[in-house]
């Protein structure tokens, strides 16, 4: 059979028959559900210099003018306050790569939202967000790229914008290093922002599309491409440093930096480990023919969460020297779903599945059980602050599960299906497929003004 | 994308398809619940026959369409880039098919044991197995897909009943275009398998 007849074959079985319609009564039904729907609208903060589309005004009666003008001047006090958070900034705060830091274990300092929670504030993208395409936060401002390839950067406290670019196609996640947010995209360009005003500092052309994060160390951005390759940039020019280093296979995921080591993860079952300053391979671990999922170094173990092609055998974490190469250990998902690196601490790795669990791996015994389970598939990493561990589900709620107790301590529903999330500043960030960022707050707020 | 007279095609539909379709839209996004009605009734064929295709159950199907829809009318109101209105409806529907399967997934697991399975059967050979030529392909085919992770089908019936370019069900998947072949040879595999465990 040809793969063309094959194709038919699937279409015909699957394509539903000729005389399947929609019931004659649904579109009443949903008429009903309609009427009973109040729409969302977009907040009037969230347009001002947002320049993303035609703006939108609500309809403001001359009467109501004092009104304006009262939330202009609270405006401006925002504003005021998120300039003066922005000249003293929290560093220890800052959010500036995937996963969390370079070594992607999805551990930050926080500080965690205080009890009760509630939205802060949810502001409109330009496009739908994706799983690699984690909010950062920088000096009071919060990044987000989403899938129609615009960054914007919003304030952390109003949630207003501040500036936005593109002109990199759609991309995987920037990264933030020296002042610069670089993002690099479908096009095979890379740009770098100046993450304070938006303006472009330079601009390359590398030859292939990326799709994954970047990364930084010191001087140097990591730019994983589809050619196979990670090319690294001088973070001042963007200039090539070095021939790009070969992993093997697509790289569609951050590699994972840590102690002058880079950890490329490559499709088909490639890690392979590159010396930061020289480029010089250290050694490649095959994990067999399959997907890899992002990286994370921590005590000198690489962990990864690795799966064959579908239904051959349950995903798996595995652990792998950093120094070597050697495996360590596996452990097997009870089912064949998709895995992730949820978050690594000194005892325990967390992996999210899209069964919809929480799974803790203890590293010591490499015993593994059911930590929690969310009411949908969890495609994205997860966070770790102050003995919380932050979890976004496809039931579209954001959860903060008690590391101790494994415990829901608070959930919070969003608008869209919530991915990766980012928690600085007693905030957590959040983007969804439905183009939304949610800033999470609680009683602890934003820093206190300097 | 969105030219005058241009027409929304059945499958791989991403714009608005007409001027008219533009102005409710329009009318749609600021409150006009008749508008979204009219926008939405020469769509709701394909939206149930996709959301059908992927639940593989009239009743589910309904339920998903309803939803989505709902949450559409909710949110039409935020949605900027309008000329993508159809491929983002997509994207809702395809993502209340999922949570209504996933949510079904822990009442009634019907999943592949790979562990008791003998072979990869990867070969796509799907009409020689003498234990069931009384049964006709396509019906192993549908009990097989029924065997599938929600994403699973989804993407399945994106690709081959829906016809979609890969670069926009990356967008409705949420993933990049890499991970939606790799995630498309993954799915052809599962379906093999999943048609080895039904043809015993």
């Amino acid at each position: 059979m040809t793969a063309q007849d094959r194709s038919m074959l699937i279409k015909a079985a699957l394509t539903p028959a000729r005389e399947v319609r929609a019931p004659i009564d649904l579109a009443g039904e949903i008429r009903l559900a309609v009427g009973a729907t109040p729409q969302r609208r977009p907040a009037l903060g969230g347009r001002v210099g947002a320049g993303l589309g035609a703006p939108w005004l609500p309809g403001v009666a001359p009467r109501l003018a004092w009104a304006v003008v009262v939330v202009a001047l609270a405006l401006a006090a925002l504003v005021a306050l998120a300039v003066a958070s922005r000249l003293n900034p929290a560093p220890s705060n800052d959010i500036l790569s995937y996963h969390g830091n370079p070594a992607q274990t999805g551990v930050v300092p926080g500080p965690a939202p205080v009890e009760p929670v509630s939205t802060a504030w949810q502001k409109d993208l330009n496009g739908s967000v994706t799983a690699l395409q984690m909010p950062l936060v920088y000096a009071g401002t919060v990044y987000q790229l989403d899938g129609h390839g615009t960054l914007t950067a919003f304030d952390e406290a109003t949630g207003g914008v501040l500036w936005h670019g593109s002109g990199f196609g759609t991309a995987g996640g920037p990264v933030i290093s020296g002042g610069l947010i670089v993002v690099a995209g479908s096009t095979g360009t890379v740009v770098a922002f100046d993450a304070t005003t938006g303006q472009q500092r330079w601009r390359r052309e590398i030859g292939a599309p990326t799709l994954a994060p970047l990364a930084a160390s010191g001087e140097r951005i990591f730019v994983g491409s589809e050619d196979g390759t990670v090319h690294i940039l001088d973070r001042a020019s963007g200039t090539q440093t070095g021939s790009p280093l070969a992993a093997g296979g697509p790289v569609e995921r951050s590699p994972a930096i840590a102690d002058g080591v880079a950890y490329v993860a490559a499709f088909g079952g490639h890690l392979t480990a590159f010396d930061v300053e020289t480029g010089v391979q250290r050694w490649r671990a095959e994990l067999g023919d399959g997907e890899i999922a992002t990286p994370a170094v921590a005590d000198g173990t690489v962990y990864v969460a690795w799966g064959a092609p579908a239904g051959t055998a349950p995903y798996e974490v595995v652990a792998v020297d950093a120094a070597t190469g050697t495996e360590r250990w596996r452990w097997a998902t009870p089912d064949h779903h998709r895995l992730f690196l949820g978050a690594v601490t000194d005892a325990t790795v967390y992996a999210v599945s899209e069964d919809g669990n929480v799974y803790a791996i203890d590293i010591a015994t490499h015993a593994g059980r059911l930590f929690f389970a969310t009411g949908g598939p969890i495609e994205s990493p997860a966070t770790i602050v102050d003995g919380q561990l932050f979890v976004s589900s496809g039931d579209r709620t954001v959860y903060a599960l008690d590391l101790t107790t494994g415990t829901a301590r608070w959930t919070m529903p969003v608008t869209g299906i919530p991915f990766t999330p980012a928690v600085s500043g007693g905030r957590v960030f959040v983007g969804t497929d439905l183009g939304k960022l949610v800033a999470i707050g609680g009683g602890g707020g934003m820093p206190a003004s300097p | 994308m969105s030219q005058a007279g241009m027409l929304t095609g059945r499958t791989g539909a991403e714009s608005v398809g007409t001027v008219g379709d533009a102005r409710l839209l329009e009318r749609a996004a600021a409150g006009d619940a008749d508008a979204f009605d009219a926008l939405l009734g020469p769509r709701l064929d394909r939206l149930y026959r996709m959301a059908v295709a992927i639940t593989r159950n009239e009743a589910d199907a309904r339920d998903a369409v309803q939803e989505a829809c709902v949450l559409a009318w909710r949110e039409v109101p935020r949605l900027r880039d309008r000329d993508r209105f159809d491929a983002w409806l997509s994207q809702i529907l395809v993502n209340a098919c999922r949570s209504l399967l996933r949510r079904q997934r822990r009442v009634r697991v019907r999943e592949i044991d790979v562990d008791t399975m003998a072979g990869d059967g990867g070969d796509g050979s799907y009409a020689t197995h003498a234990a069931h030529e009384d049964v006709p392909e396509t019906d192993l085919i549908q009990r097989a897909f029924e065997r599938l992770d929600p994403a699973v089908r989804s993407l399945l019936v994106l690709h081959y009943v829906e016809e979609r370019p890969l670069a926009e069900i990356g967008r409705i998947m949420g993933s990049p275009v890499g991970t939606i072949k790799w995630r498309l040879s993954n799915a052809r595999r599962a379906l093999d398998r999943a048609l080895e465990v039904e043809r015993r």
